[in-house]
């Protein structure tokens, strides 16, 4: 046994706040620890197991077999609990290096951090541990999610004992001594790498049409008249409830209400729904600066599918104004979805999942109606099959402007599958933050990834990534319009086609005929000039003089028709 | 005409009236004619000095508006061009502008042919709203205040060689407002003025005075009539060449066209004997009757040995000298 490597299971047991105890009842502590060690002298050689090491607290463990290990942690624990002793326990299968009556490596260190995990009363196992164990034993375990541990570069998943009389650590538990991430230690430079490559693996993504952008009521605001120049962004969910506490006898709710629930408070009060649906029709040109242009911005990033959770038309109308070719579709609860045309990078989809103000009934706006969607959704009518099948063909999603603190996030992610995914990134909007316990919940459950950046330097930096790749979506071809030709040609001294087809366009039905009038005159000034320049009635500079004002006159006039005449 | 007149006029053509005295083009007078019975556009064309424009004058113009196959005449319009010459043109023009009276002298072809319609009343109100002028209004304008109906004319242009002194750009335009005036229908331009006035009327309805009315609305009665428009085009050979430019707009051009040759002898003869037979006080010499003998020695001088014809510009010089001398024996008689 002595200096050499074997595979084996490590446990670790220690007593949670020793030195608390020790600090407030040094008497007790010396009872406790003396507990602590008998119960170990007993439990593990009779389950073919070796105490390695005692360390002030705690103690080493170590097991030729896991089934062994996992039995002696349970007896252990159970004759802890039954002797009122706060213990953590947690194990991990790995190589490991005998040497002086002592054992090293990877396998110790990731035992180690599995128990750091637990809180008293825990019995906690590394996935690989709970791999060799799992159809040998008869008990229960829950998955904890996949931590990221300190120093050891592979994600690891975490399980607990379920059994009723063992604690499970609760994510916002786990968090404090979790000991990973230590962000201080990564310098400035090493941070900007990471969110790099970050962003590259995106937009890897996005090339290979794997990442679908889901877009959330967060990810549309107006700029709050209060704040002038500065554009202090209203999300949609606190325009409404601002909305709604104007009208008489509105009741003060919550601080921060989701969108369902303070449309549905706004839409039950009399003419409320008036109102919604007034606000529902926002433009594009009513919202802030910073808006429009993170619309133009996402509207060029090639991703094939983007799903949003707002049901009005706002993003199909950024896309238009931008000239993106693309579909437009919606979800509705109380139909059939027809599956759309095939999407791809060149003609994207834009799927409003909640409904579309073309069909006002298909909108998700109150909570009854989120019931009914989310009963449709996981039964009857399930999303089309188009997208779904790029749903789960996506390696990555990206939420821009989700609140993953309401509380229909969770079963929005399960409906897309979220949960199966190498790795999601998300980002919060600046003035919605996120409860901690959600983004645990959310980071280990559902492996979403949130990025620490505002939506708009997101939002920029992929698109600058993405015209680095030269990835960046084709607009279509500004159309020209015939007042934009008519002064190329007027520019470019073709003065009679300007004049011919200026004529063609006043000679339309139900056009002012003081237009056509002046043109008559400008129509005869050319001919004449024409005349007088073949026959040098005029010195060159003369004629020249009067070209320019022929041409001024016609500039003059294409702009006071292009405001009146629609071409 | 007060005026007493050669029975010879030399080497100047004859003029329009001249016809009485004007012989031995019989055969040419009444094939142009057939032509233009059967075609719209026909080019006579000839060596200098072989009598196209006194062919024109003294024989086509009387023979046209008498063709006894045309039941209603057509309108006649004759045009003489003459050249230009640029730097008369801009010694007459310098610093006048438009409006310039002296304009007058130097006007281009496109205002000629306008004002050979118009006449003697250039005011005519502006019916349509066009850019510019159109041959085809104008005409179609003259015909109704001249009240010829079926609308139909004959524009006869002499000197056709000279348009091609202008500068390219206006026999360019000149040869557009042509064909326009080929188009029986109303051409593009026209419609298009139509759609003008409508818009107008709609806008501001004009106020006319009631006789203006009354010819406007004569005239937009008459726009769907069709126009019946024929060319005689009038130029010398050595020029013929130059009616190529205007293929592009009149690719009919030499479909049809008439050589006009000198005299054969039987014509020489009857424009040497007929003139002094004639009877009449209008003429500077009395009446006189060439011998036989004396005939002979004149044709005999002016006949080229070859081919036996006689140039009608010689043919004149000597008789109006023979005039000249019987003037004299006639003085020294009294």
């Amino acid at each position: 046994m002595r200096d050499s490597r074997k595979l084996a299971t490590i446990v670790f047991a220690d007593i949670a706040g020793y030195s608390a105890m020790m600090q407030a009842d040094e008497e007790r502590a010396m009872v406790t620890i003396d507990q602590f060690e008998a119960i170990l002298e007993k439990e593990v050689p009779s389950n073919q197991g070796e105490i390695v090491q005692y360390f002030g607290d705690g103690a080493l463990l170590a097991f030729e077999s896991a089934t062994d290990a996992l039995q002696a942690s349970i007896a252990l624990q159970e004759a802890f609990l039954d002797a009122a002793v706060p213990v953590r326990i947690g194990m991990h299968l790995g190589d490991v290096l005998y040497k002086n009556n002592n054992v090293f490596g990877d396998g110790v260190n990731i035992a180690s951090r599995v128990e750091s995990l637990g809180i008293p009363g825990s019995v906690l196992l590394s996935k690989t541990v709970r791999d060799q164990v799992k159809n040998k034993v008869n008990f229960s375990l829950s998955s904890l999610g996949t931590f990221h541990f300190k120093n050891i570069t592979e994600k690891m998943e975490v399980f607990a004992v379920d059994n009723p009389r063992f604690a499970i650590p609760r994510p916002d538990q786990m968090r404090g001594k979790l000991e990973v991430p230590k962000k201080p230690q990564v310098s400035p430079a090493e941070k900007r790498e990471w969110e790099r490559y970050q962003m590259l693996e995106i937009m890897d993504a996005i090339e290979e049409g794997r990442c679908v952008l889901i877009m959330g009521h967060y990810a549309f605001s107006r700029p709050d008249p209060a704040s002038g120049a500065q554009e202090t962004e209203v999300f949609l969910p606190e325009i409404l409830q601002a909305e709604q506490q104007k009208l008489p006898g509105a009741y003060a709710e919550e601080e921060r209400p989701d969108f369902f629930t303070a449309a549905q408070s706004l839409i039950a009060k009399p003419g409320g729904k008036r109102k919604f649906m007034k606000l529902a029709d926002i433009k594009l040109n009513e919202l802030g600066k910073k808006q429009q242009e993170r619309f133009k911005l996402i509207s060029e990033i090639p991703f094939d599918l983007i799903l949003s959770t707002y049901p009005f038309d706002l993003l199909h109308e950024a896309f238009s104004s931008n000239r993106i070719t693309h579909q437009y579709d919606y979800y509705s609860y109380l139909h059939e979805s027809a599956d759309p045309e095939p999407f791809d990078a060149a003609e994207p989809l834009i799927y409003n999942l909640f409904g579309s103000t073309r069909h006002k009934e298909s909108m998700v706006i109150s909570l009854e109606r989120l019931y009914q969607f989310i009963f449709a959704v996981l039964g009857a009518r399930q999303l089309p099959k188009l997208i779904q099948d790029k749903v789960q063909q996506a390696t990555h999603l990206v939420f821009m402007g989700t609140s993953f603190d309401d509380w229909y996030m969770k079963l929005l992610l399960r409906v897309l599958k979220v949960h199966e995914k190498d790795i999601s990134y998300a980002h919060t909007p600046g003035s919605v933050g996120l409860r901690a316990y959600n983004q645990s919940f959310f980071e280990s459950n559902f492996h979403v990834t949130f990025l620490n950046k505002k939506i708009d330097s997101f939002v920029k930096e992929l698109y600058a990534s993405c015209m680095e790749e030269g990835i960046l979506r084709k607009k279509a071809p500004k159309p020209v319009t015939e007042y934009h030709t008519l002064r190329t040609l007027v520019s470019k001294y073709r003065l009679e086609e300007a004049l011919d087809r200026m004529d063609s366009l006043l000679l339309k039905e139900n056009q002012p005929g003081r237009f056509l009038r002046e043109l008559g005159d400008y129509y005869r000034a050319f001919h004449k000039i024409k005349e007088w320049e073949t026959y040098e009635r005029y010195s060159p500079e003369e004629l020249e003089e009067k070209w320019q004002t022929l041409r001024n006159n016609l500039f003059a006039l294409i702009d006071k028709v292009e405001t009146q005449v629609p071409a | 005409m007060s005026a007493l007149r050669s029975r010879y006029p030399g080497l100047r053509p004859f003029d329009i009236g001249e016809q009485d005295n004007f012989f031995g083009r019989q055969e040419e007078i009444e094939a142009i004619c057939r032509l233009l019975d059967l075609d719209k556009l026909i080019v006579l064309h000839g060596p200098s000095g072989m009598g196209k424009s006194s062919l024109i004058n003294a024989g086509i113009l009387p023979a046209l508006s008498q063709m006894r196959r045309w039941e209603v005449p057509y309108h006649i319009v004759p045009i003489r061009f003459t050249n230009y010459d640029p730097e008369f043109a801009k010694a007459r023009f310098k610093g006048k502008g438009e409006g310039n009276p002296d304009a007058d002298l130097v006007k281009d072809p496109i205002d000629r042919f306008i004002s050979a319609c118009v006449g003697t009343n250039p005011e005519w109100p502006e019916v349509i709203p066009m850019p510019k002028e159109s041959f085809w209004i104008r005409t179609k304008q003259m015909l109704v205040e001249e009240g010829i109906r079926p609308l139909r004319v004959i524009f006869v242009l002499d000197q056709f060689e000279e348009l091609f002194t202008y500068p390219e750009p206006r026999v360019d335009e000149f040869a557009e407002q042509l064909e326009e005036l080929f188009h029986q229908v109303m051409p593009e331009s026209v419609r298009r003025g139509l759609e003008r006035k409508r818009i107008f009327d709609a806008d501001a309805p004009s106020v006319q005075e009631p006789e203006e009315d009354e010819k406007l609305s004569k005239f937009l009665e008459t726009i769907e009539e069709p126009l019946d428009v024929k060319i005689l085009i009038s130029m010398r050979s050595d020029k013929l060449h130059y009616l190529e430019r205007l293929k592009p707009f009149l690719p009919e051009m030499m479909l049809n066209s008439f050589e006009l040759r000198s005299f054969n002898p039987e014509q020489a003869r009857r424009a040497i004997v007929e003139p002094a037979l004639l009877e009449g006080s209008g003429y500077i010499s009395p009446q006189f009757q060439i011998e036989e003998s004396a005939l002979n020695e004149i044709m005999g001088f002016l006949e080229d040995k070859l081919t036996r014809r006689v140039d009608p510009s010689q043919l004149q010089i000597v008789c109006q000298h023979m005039e000249q001398r019987m003037i004299k024996k006639d003085v020294q008689r009294n």
